[in-house]
């Protein structure tokens, strides 16, 4: 046996060796599943493609790529693993006694724990990094960058994820608590998010569902999906700069963790070993959140399975119900008892209340977030989609970015207009029936369920997006002057507007590069048949001869040959192309935000299908061809369109809707 | 020395240490007693510098102790719920306690070996009967040869063999190198025998204070027979704790010396008179009896 003695600056220092040695002995099974994992993630890999198939470059680097983002997850479940372990004696009070009546500080017990907690994760990962560019070295196929990556991402991420459960660890005194707490701590921010979407689109008219859940923020504090994004963001795959993120973001936050934990435990009181929360502030702090989160949870759940025919008022009534047990709930995790009613009812019932007239508030709009325009000078551009409009065709649904002044001052005006009339649009949502979508023939509609979507990119860069579900237009409020159907009515009838619409969905998009569109064929379908029956994608049925009059500009296909369509050659597809752009230019094609009278009479119930292709330039200079198929409808106001249809004889063609 | 004064400590709103105040003397065996919830291991962890006091000072040779690891390295504590280590024998804590007290002795474990020889030093100690949980902590202790040695309930579970020596080796340290004990038990029977100070505690502060011959000599128990079968009116500055009476013998515990209060009871001529020393367990009984905490008859 070592008779040794130590020097005293080992006792009463920062760092204990033999706590330190313990600790490796103590938790092997930890670091010692952690490295199979890893082993298995590389060299085993490795070698087994090596066996199979003979190392290759980018298998290896696809190897390595995956083991990189496995790191993440291996982080998330192996630093709660390791904080619980290192840090467990600080749920017993035995343990704590022995521990800390040990002649050791506290900053000395918590240095030497997480060192150990780095040593699980760095040793292991070197040992995994050497054989793996052994391995590589020995196949001759060697990817250090990638290598370096997968080191640098499986060091900073189990050490972030441990220096997270370490934080979390000195502010619970309950070995099972941890976990949970870790788990629900991990996702709290974007839970909320979600669960506050929910609420918002509930109670707010124009709330835009996903406002909240898709922000930066609640990713940023979200770190297993923060981590992900980082390392996933760009189309080059896992690169040096994803990497620098998350090890930056990583070494960070791990920091302010760690340094967070050092803080609360050189304060823990010991005698809090078994209680969920050991820190005085935090236990109503606690509570009441728990309240909170399962007020918004579980009101939504109640709400949406069993009460939603009741109306919002009992969405809030359940909130505020739930959040009086959730807090209950908290209080008796705190008190380690369930009976907590006497002691409890009046914080209960004040968070119960405050609940209550919180989303009662937000429900009256008391923020002024329903009626909230911008100031245009402010905006540097809108976004404005889901308005569907008639003909159905490439132009169906308006989906535009607007940047010019004028556009935007626009667009705020029909903004306003539509808060103006904010009361009908919020009773529309909540209580549809009463609306009368069409006349009493069933031939003309009256109103129709419409969505606006508003993205505004302001000065500052930040993105305020509205959301008008349902905006129900009616035919009476299109013809009103300054409603906010007749707004959106002049805007969709914009030439300039439908001329961007329509050409939205070519890469390019604007009107002079439409002009380098060369029509390479198309097709009319639901034409009039030659026997003057009409049928959804008829045919039309020509003779031979016919065929042959037309045979410059147009091809008539038989039925059942190659195409139940009426086929165009390119010639006479470009040629309604030709003038289907004069007919935009010139402001000649219509758009209707009702299927009415005046749209059915203006337009054919025929789509005219062009295929365009164009020339491409990729980033290496490279020229290619894209090809798109192009439908329009044809209206009778397109008077160059009506021409050329004319002209190659086929308006006669066109299929009319039969009014009664 | 230890040196408490007045300590205060709440655990949710629960007072357990209220203005405690007590002094161990270097060298002394410092037997703690006082009723379950007294506060007793409560101010032993303060001692040991596991908790920190709301208010008040606990000092060891006169430095806190609290997070204090000179004064740690000072101090071995064997808590009255022992806690090692999962699979831990007592030969593995020995290492690990060797690299945390500076004069940890393995010459000493060695020597001990032989005297806790039923204890398998390679064995897990979690896997120890309970007696021989305390021998290993016991043994592990004493090789850290601490200056002082902070024992709650220390021979709960010891068989009377090994009770005996464990105090045999508790004595001799305090003999051979001044060793200061503070122990907290309930055994008042055994802390009569071994203590040489007495502190009583009862909700949180320490009630009575003393050497134990002080104590001893401070409290009588007064078996008197008098002329008429009924007490007589005794001195109002006479302090009684206590009165009972068996047929014509009365037995009172009264606060004085013995040859003082049997001189003031003289001068009622009783028949019979008889002091008898008080037993510690007496003196705690009837000390904590003015405290509302007495043994109660219970009506059937």
């Amino acid at each position: 046996m070592k008779l040794s003695s130590r020097s005293s600056e080992q006792f009463h220092g920062w760092f204990n060796l033999t706590l330190f040695k313990k600790n490796v002995t103590r938790f092997w099974p930890i670091w010692g599943i952690y490295t199979a994992i890893l082993a298995f993630l590389l060299p085993v890999e490795l070698l087994l493609e090596l066996s199979d198939y003979g190392l290759r470059g980018n298998r290896v680097t696809s190897i390595q790529n995956f083991a990189t983002m496995a790191m993440p997850i291996l982080g998330l479940l192996f630093g709660v693993m390791t904080a619980m372990a290192l840090f467990s004696y600080l749920m017993n009070s035995r343990s704590v006694q022995l521990l800390h009546s040990l002649p050791i500080r506290r900053e000395g017990l918590f240095l030497t724990n997480w060192l150990s907690g780095l040593a699980f994760f760095l040793v292991p990962n070197l040992v995994i990094f050497l054989l793996s560019a052994l391995i590589e070295a020995g196949a001759g196929v060697q990817d250090f960058t990638g290598l370096c990556l997968w080191l640098t991402t499986a060091t900073v991420c189990p050490m972030f994820f441990f220096c997270l459960a370490l934080c979390i660890a000195m502010f619970t005194g309950h070995i099972l608590a941890l976990p949970v707490f870790y788990g629900i701590l991990n996702a709290l921010v974007i839970g909320l998010c979600l669960l506050m979407d929910f609420a918002g689109d509930l109670l707010l008219y124009n709330y835009d569902g996903g406002m909240l859940v898709s922000s930066d923020f609640a990713r940023w504090c979200t770190p297993i999906y923060q981590l992900y994004h980082m390392l996933a963001s760009g189309s080059d795959g896992i690169t040096t700069g994803n990497v620098f993120g998350v090890a930056c973001y990583c070494i960070v936050l791990g920091a302010v963790f760690t340094f967070i934990a050092l803080g609360v435990y050189r304060l823990r009181q010991l005698e809090r070993a078994g209680d969920v929360i050991t820190v005085g502030w935090l236990r109503p702090v606690f509570q009441m959140g728990l309240g909170v989160c399962v007020g918004l949870l579980f009101g939504l759940v109640l709400y949406s399975n069993f009460f939603r025919s009741f109306g919002v008022g009992i969405y809030i009534l359940l909130v505020a119900l739930c959040a009086a047990i959730g807090a209950f709930a908290g209080q008796m995790l705190l008190k380690k008892t369930l009976r907590v009613f006497a002691d409890g009812w009046r914080s209960c019932l004040a968070l119960s209340l405050v609940m209550a007239a919180a989303l009662w508030g937000v429900r009256s709009d008391l923020l002024g977030f329903q009626r909230w325009v911008p100031d245009p000078a402010k905006v540097q551009s809108v976004e404005f989609r889901g308005v569907r409009t008639y003909p159905d065709d490439d132009g169906r649904y308006l989906e535009l970015e607007f940047t010019q002044p004028e556009d935007i001052e626009r667009i705020v005006e029909l903004h306003k207009a539509l808060n103006a009339d904010l009361p009908t649009l919020r009773v529309n949502k909540e209580h549809r029936s009463g609306i009368y979508y069409w006349d009493s023939k069933g031939q003309y509609e009256l109103a129709s369920d419409q969505y606006l979507r508003i993205y505004y990119t302001m000065a500052d860069g930040s993105v305020v997006s509205r959301w008008y579900d349902p905006a129900i237009v009616r035919a009476e409020e299109i013809e009103q002057s300054g409603t906010w159907a007749s707004l959106l009515d002049e805007l969709v009838n914009d030439p300039a507007v439908i001329e961007q619409n329509y050409l939205r969905y070519f890469e390019r998009g604007s009107a002079a590069d439409a002009a380098d569109m060369k029509a390479t064929g198309g097709w009319i379908s639901r034409t009039v048949q030659a026997d003057g029956r009409m049928e959804s994608s008829a045919n039309v049925e020509v003779t031979a001869a016919e065929a042959e009059e037309y045979a410059t500009d147009v091809e008539l296909m038989p039925a059942g040959t190659e195409s139940s369509d009426l086929e165009l050659t390119a010639g006479g597809a470009q040629k309604l192309w030709d003038a289907f752009r004069e007919d935009l230019a010139a402001g000649r094609v219509e758009r209707y935000l009702l299927d009415d009278k005046a749209r059915q009479e203006n337009c054919y119930v025929s789509d005219i299908h062009i295929t365009l292709s164009w020339t491409v330039i990729d980033k290496e200079g490279h020229r290619g061809t894209e090809s798109m198929d192009f439908t329009f409808t044809p209206e009778k106001s397109q008077t160059s369109v009506m021409a050329v249809l004319e002209e190659l004889g086929l308006k006669d063609n066109l299929r009319q809707r039969e009014t009664n | 020395m230890i040196q408490v004064q007045n300590v205060v400590k709440d655990f949710d709103g629960f007072r357990a240490l209220d203005g405690l105040s007590m002094t161990v003397p270097t060298g002394a065996i410092y037997g703690l007693v006082g009723p379950n919830g007294a506060g007793k291991s409560t101010v032993l962890r303060h001692i040991t510098g596991v908790y920190q006091q709301d208010s008040g000072l606990v000092l060891v040779d006169g430095e806190q102790a609290y997070e204090n690891p000179a004064v740690k390295a000072k101090v071995a504590n064997i808590p009255d719920d022992l806690y090692y280590f999962v699979s831990a024998s007592t030969y593995d804590m020995a290492k690990f306690y060797q690299g945390f007290y500076p004069k940890f002795d393995w010459a000493r474990y060695e020597k001990l070996k032989e005297v806790f020889h039923t204890v398998e030093e390679k064995r897990p100690i979690r896997r120890l009967s309970k007696g021989m949980q305390k021998q290993a902590a016991f043994w592990l202790a004493m090789c850290c040869r601490p200056e002082i040695l902070v024992l709650d309930e220390p021979v709960d579970g010891l068989d009377p063999v090994m009770r005996r020596q464990v105090w045999s080796l508790l004595m001799s340290d305090v003999a051979q190198d001044g060793t200061t004990v503070l122990v907290s038990s309930h055994n008042l029977r055994e802390l009569e025998d071994v203590c040489d100070h007495v502190g009583i505690l009862s909700r949180g502060k320490v009630l009575v204070e003393r050497s134990l011959s002080d104590l001893q000599e401070n409290l009588v128990k007064m078996q008197v027979v008098f002329q008429t079968k009924e007490m007589p009116e005794l001195p109002g500055d006479m302090e009684v704790l206590n009165v009972q009476q068996v047929g014509r013998i009365h037995t009172l515990i009264v606060r004085g010396r013995a040859d003082e209060i049997t001189n003031r009871l003289a001068v009622y001529q009783p028949i019979l008179m008889d002091a008898l020393p008080l037993t510690l367990e007496e003196i705690f009984i009837y000390e904590l009896g003015g405290e509302g905490y007495e043994v109660i008859e219970p009506k059937l």
